[in-house]
């Protein structure tokens, strides 16, 4: 990567900070590859039965990025917040050509050992993702806010209150909003709730 | 319905939710009835969302969404203001805000006595009918509790808003961590402090009563100095039909002493108070608590506590400062803190903080003992059944008395060593191979700081073994035997086989190049492969060595001034190799006693003064490497008796022999109790301390301390070995100066020669030595022909040819001696003799004109 692309990500995280449309997809392009690549690999040497650890993935992606001394430590929180969109996608992307390999469309797990996962619990801690990502989709349709704190929360490694700063939210909504979308997506998944 | 309305009756769909959990369960039923009436499809999705709702809160462990509500209930927060009323008490200021809740200082007016107490008032989200109703049940426990180490519980009660409160005691004090450091309480101190929460602790569990929250902060120092437990009020009894309740409880407790069990929210045991026992100990000692979890996530930190084993405090040590921790406890430097914490104390922190609690103590009580047993420097139960730590033990308390068991004890780390490092993946036995590596080099130098052990021959063959089964990885593991033969090295230097050790440095070094380690390491290796170049008499080697270590950008700290003092002695340019002894000294003014690189830049000063003439200097030098031992290892250290005997050694021979005789007296005594009388380093004491009353010519005196040292090292290294000789030798002369001890003293050196034959060779330098004197001792007891067949016996002849025999002008002069030849003068002396006689005269002859 590029040195001007990385005086870009800093730039362009300030400036989807403040809210100016059209720069996340920018960013995302950044992004994109170097966790695809981080994402593959993995996946890669767990063939069939994946096992992604997100959180790890997006910090993977960040000091790759990072590295480069470019992005500003500050905005740390910003580059996660951003990575876990694009880490979804990548995941999503992988799982369904993982799956348009397969015959008859065996579903893919991803187990998720995300970082706020109890280890454990990692045994039932299966989550068909592509199913979620779905139901999510369906979220964001009636709450955008919500389904991003969702997605924030299994994607982004962030702390509570970084969160928090980066939703522009208190915690109290959180806590509240982050209920109503455990039950919301628990329900819509079926039989398989969501344990994480 | 319109389809802008959907947004709007989602965030309806969201608001009712919110305030159909808000309601007690009993009100739901009629809540979603009238909204039924209303709006039947609404209504039945948020009735599906609320039961989902509840079957996720009573999952129990919740899964990965589990800590993350706990996070955020610890971010909500509450407040109660000064003059509120919390039941009959009235607040009157903030003691503090912790996971559980906030406490406050409140006092309750009854009658004329104004009592004063801490209230804990519990987070609201946490209001549950259970958890009120538990305290009541408790209630009556922890009542039991009465202690002088546990804050005594009052009772529970409810705040208008519904949010339950805990009526304690009211502590003044500092908490535990803060008040030793500010005490700079030494670690046997801070034991002893710790000892009191024990008993507190111990207390309780005998009431049935787990703390299940214990934190330094949750320990507070009193006035007089004694500990008080908080916080009794999460506790929970042991009784089995409570232990179900563990998921809504845990949400309160403090992560960095929690139990990778108490995450996991499976049953919990006094095991969870020993792991909570232990992080406190653990940051006690070394001031840094087992983990970083700071700026971790909640997920991050759940990780470092359910995943790996807490690193080694005097790894986690490094992350602070060392110096500030060491004074803190009263120490000198980090290396003495390190020193003492390696070893047992880490024993007993990890015992405490295993992740399975089956493996942890068993009972508060054994952890105490445990702590009791090494206040008292005896085995800890934590290392028990382990062999290679019992030997330790036994090596320690017996020093230098257990080579042989040395021996096996080498041999049993090398190959746990090499073996457990073959599997990297299991990090913590790798860890522990190397804690047995440092324990090995630590047993070796303190068994036999001085080397009067010499080289003992199942030592030598243990090592021997241990190196040949290292070469084997010299080529696919370069950095593990660079790294282990450097220890093997080091070792044989300490054991005073230099070329040995030499070769070893030569190997290690080529194999840290191979793995490409850093240069420091590198250069550490290299100084020392010069030293013992210089120490095994190969001058030309050590220079080129140094010419190598020069070079690197490393090439300017004092351990380097150290080697360039020992290459310059060794070319007699004293006053130079003066001058990097003291720049050395200079540069490692910071480092312990124990430090091997300080001492011997000590050490080796005092000699270069002595050997450039400045005797008062030299003594001035030793006299203060004496005193900076005493001062940072204690007076009675055995190291320190040990460098006094040099003192002792230098004095000798000088007009202040009888000071040296009396300074060895009081070495030999100290080193008596610490020793025993069975020990070689005792032996060295005796020797030193009979030289110098021989050099006084109290002969008498000498030969009780020779013998006495004949008698320890003939036991412990055989007959055979070199200093179990020249302490027979010692005795012998000293014995040999009285008529009436002459003929012992002729059975001694006999015996002593027939055995230095076998060992050193026939023609040795020091065989020669011993013929000649036990052939002055036989012209002396007018044995004359016995002396002539010994001192004109061929193997003596090629001995005195040798030009490099140091005895040669003792062995010639005797040989002159006119008694000798009285038997050739006889009038028919026997063949034998007329043999000697000839060989005799032809010796003296083809040396005359070299010598005389």
């Amino acid at each position: 990567m590029s040195s001007s692309a990385n005086v870009d990500i800093t730039n362009l995280l300030s400036r989807w900070r403040q809210g100016e449309p059209g720069v996340e997809d920018r960013l995302a392009a950044h992004i994109y590859p170097v966790l695809k690549e981080l994402a593959s690999r993995q996946i890669r040497r767990n063939a069939g039965y994946i096992t992604v650890r997100p959180t790890a993935l997006v910090s993977d992606a960040y000091e790759r990025i990072a590295e480069q001394k470019s992005v500003d430590w500050q905005n740390r929180g910003h580059f996660y917040a951003i990575a876990a969109t694009v880490l979804r996608r990548v995941l999503v992307d992988q799982l369904r050509q993982q799956q348009s390999l397969k015959r008859g469309g065996d579903l893919a797990f991803v187990e998720l050992e995300a970082a706020e996962a109890e280890p454990g619990s990692n045994d039932d801690a299966t989550v068909d993702w592509l199913a979620l990502d779905q139901a999510l989709n369906q979220l964001a349709d009636e709450d955008a806010s919500a389904a991003r704190l969702v997605e924030l929360r299994l994607f982004s490694g962030l702390s509570v209150e970084e969160i928090a700063e980066v939703q522009g939210q208190s915690l109290s909504t959180i806590a509240r909003q982050w209920r109503f979308a455990r039950a919301w997506l628990s329900s819509h998944l079926g039989d398989a709730p969501l344990h994480g | 319905m319109a389809e802008s309305g959907g947004a709007n009756r989602f965030a309806r769909l969201e608001a009712l939710f919110d305030e159909a959990l808000a309601l007690p369960d009993s009100a739901r039923g009629s809540f979603l009835d009238r909204l039924r009436v209303e709006d039947a499809e609404l209504a039945a999705e948020l009735s599906r969302l609320i039961e989902q709702e509840l079957a996720l809160q009573s999952s129990g462990t919740d899964a990965a969404f589990g800590s993350f509500e706990r996070r955020l209930q610890a971010v909500l927060p509450t407040a109660v203001h000064p003059g509120a009323m919390l039941g009959p008490y009235q607040v009157i200021t903030e003691l503090g805000a912790g996971g559980m809740g906030r406490v406050y200082k409140a006092q309750r007016r009854d009658g004329d006595l104004l009592q004063t107490v801490a209230i804990k008032l519990l987070r609201p989200e946490l209001l549950d009918q259970s958890l009120l109703q538990r305290f009541s049940n408790e209630r009556r426990l922890l009542a039991q509790l009465s202690h002088p180490g546990i804050c005594r519980f009052i009772d529970v009660g409810s705040h208008a808003d519904g949010a339950p409160f805990v009526v304690m005691e009211l502590v003044e004090g500092q908490p535990l961590l803060a008040w030793c450091d500010r005490q700079r309480l030494d670690l046997t101190a801070r034991l002893k402090l710790f000892r009191q929460v024990l008993a507190a602790v111990s207390h309780a569990h005998q009431h049935l009563i787990i703390h299940r929250d214990l934190k330094s902060s949750n320990i507070l120092v009193d006035a007089q100095g004694y500990t008080r437990l908080l916080d009794f009020g999460i506790a929970k009894t042991l009784a089995p039909d409570e232990v179900k309740q563990t998921a809504t409880q845990d949400r309160f407790l403090s992560l960095a002493n929690a139990a990778p069990e108490q995450l996991r929210g499976e049953r919990l045991t006094v095991a969870c108070d020993i792991y909570a026992l232990g992080t406190i100990l653990y940051e006690l000692l070394c001031g840094v608590p087992p983990f970083d979890l700071d700026g971790l996530s909640a997920g991050a930190i759940e990780n470092q506590i359910l995943t790996p084993p807490p690193a080694a405090m005097t790894r986690r040590m490094d992350a602070g400062d060392g110096t500030e921790l060491a004074s803190r406890r009263g120490l000198p430097s980090r290396q003495v803190l390190a020193q003492r914490l390696r070893g047992d104390l880490e024993r007993i922190v990890q015992q405490c903080l295993r992740k399975d609690p089956s493996e942890r103590y068993a009972s508060v009580e054994l952890l105490d003992e445990d702590i009791e047993a090494w206040l008292q420097q005896r085995p800890i139960r934590a290392a028990r059944g382990q062999r290679w730590y019992v030997l330790r033990k036994f090596v320690a308390r017996n020093r230098a008395a257990s080579l042989l068991s040395l021996a096996l004890f080498v041999g049993l780390l090398l190959t746990v060593a090499i073996v457990v490092a073959q599997n990297a993946a299991a990090v913590r036995e790798r860890d522990r191979a190397e804690e047995a590596l440092a324990i090995l080099r630590e047993a070796f130098l303190s068994a036999d700081p001085a080397r009067v052990g010499g080289e003992e021959l199942s030592v030598g063959e243990v090592l021997s073994s241990a190196e040949s089964a290292l070469s084997e990885r010299a080529n696919d593991q370069p950095a593990l035997y660079a790294s282990l033969t450097g220890t093997l090295a080091e070792v044989r230097l300490r054991l005073g086989q230099n070329r040995v050790s030499a070769e070893l440095y030569d190997r290690a070094v080529q194999a840290a190049q191979r793995a490409g380690l850093p240069a420091e390491e590198i250069h550490a290796l290299r100084l020392q492969q010069a030293r013992a170049w210089f120490a095994a008499d190969d001058r030309e080697r050590g220079d080129a060595v140094l010419v190598v270590a020069r070079t690197s950008p490393l090439a300017t700290g004092p351990e380097m001034d150290v080697v360039e003092g020992i290459a310059r002695i060794e070319a007699r340019a004293y006053a130079e190799g003066i001058e990097h002894f003291r720049a050395a000294i200079e540069g490692l003014r910071s480092r312990g006693a124990d430090d091997d690189w300080s001492y011997t830049a000590r050490l080796r000063l005092a000699d270069a003064l002595v050997s450039n003439g400045q005797f008062a200097d030299g003594e001035v030098a030793l006299r203060e490497a004496i005193a900076w031992q005493r001062e940072s290892l204690g007076a009675e250290h055995p190291r320190v008796a040990l460098t006094e005997l040099r003192l002792v050694a230098m004095l000798q021979g000088t007009q202040r022999g009888e000071e040296a005789i009396d300074l060895a007296r009081q070495v030999h005594e100290r080193i008596l109790d610490v020793f025993g009388e069975l020990s070689p380093v005792t032996a060295k004491a005796a020797l030193v301390r009979g030289n110098g009353l021989t050099y006084q010519g109290r002969y008498a005196e000498s030969a009780i301390h020779y013998r006495q040292a004949a008698g320890i090292l003939n036991r412990h290294l055989g007959e055979g070995h070199i200093n179990s000789l020249y302490a027979g030798y010692n005795l012998a002369v000293a014995l040999s100066q009285d008529a009436q001890t002459r003929p012992e003293a002729i059975e001694q050196l006999t015996r002593t020669l027939a055995l230095a034959e076998v060992q050193l060779g026939l023609d040795s330098n020091a065989v020669s030595l011993f013929r000649s004197a036990l052939g002055e001792m036989l012209i002396d007891a007018a044995r004359p022909e016995e002396a002539l067949l010994l001192l004109a016996s061929s193997a003596h002849r090629r001995a005195l040819e040798r030009d490099n025999n140091p005895n040669r002008d003792y062995g010639l002069q005797l040989l002159r001696a006119p008694t000798l030849r009285a038997p050739c003068e006889v009038g028919r002396p026997s063949a034998e003799i007329s043999t000697a006689c000839a060989s005799a005269q032809a010796l003296l002859g083809d040396l005359a004109d070299v010598d005389d």
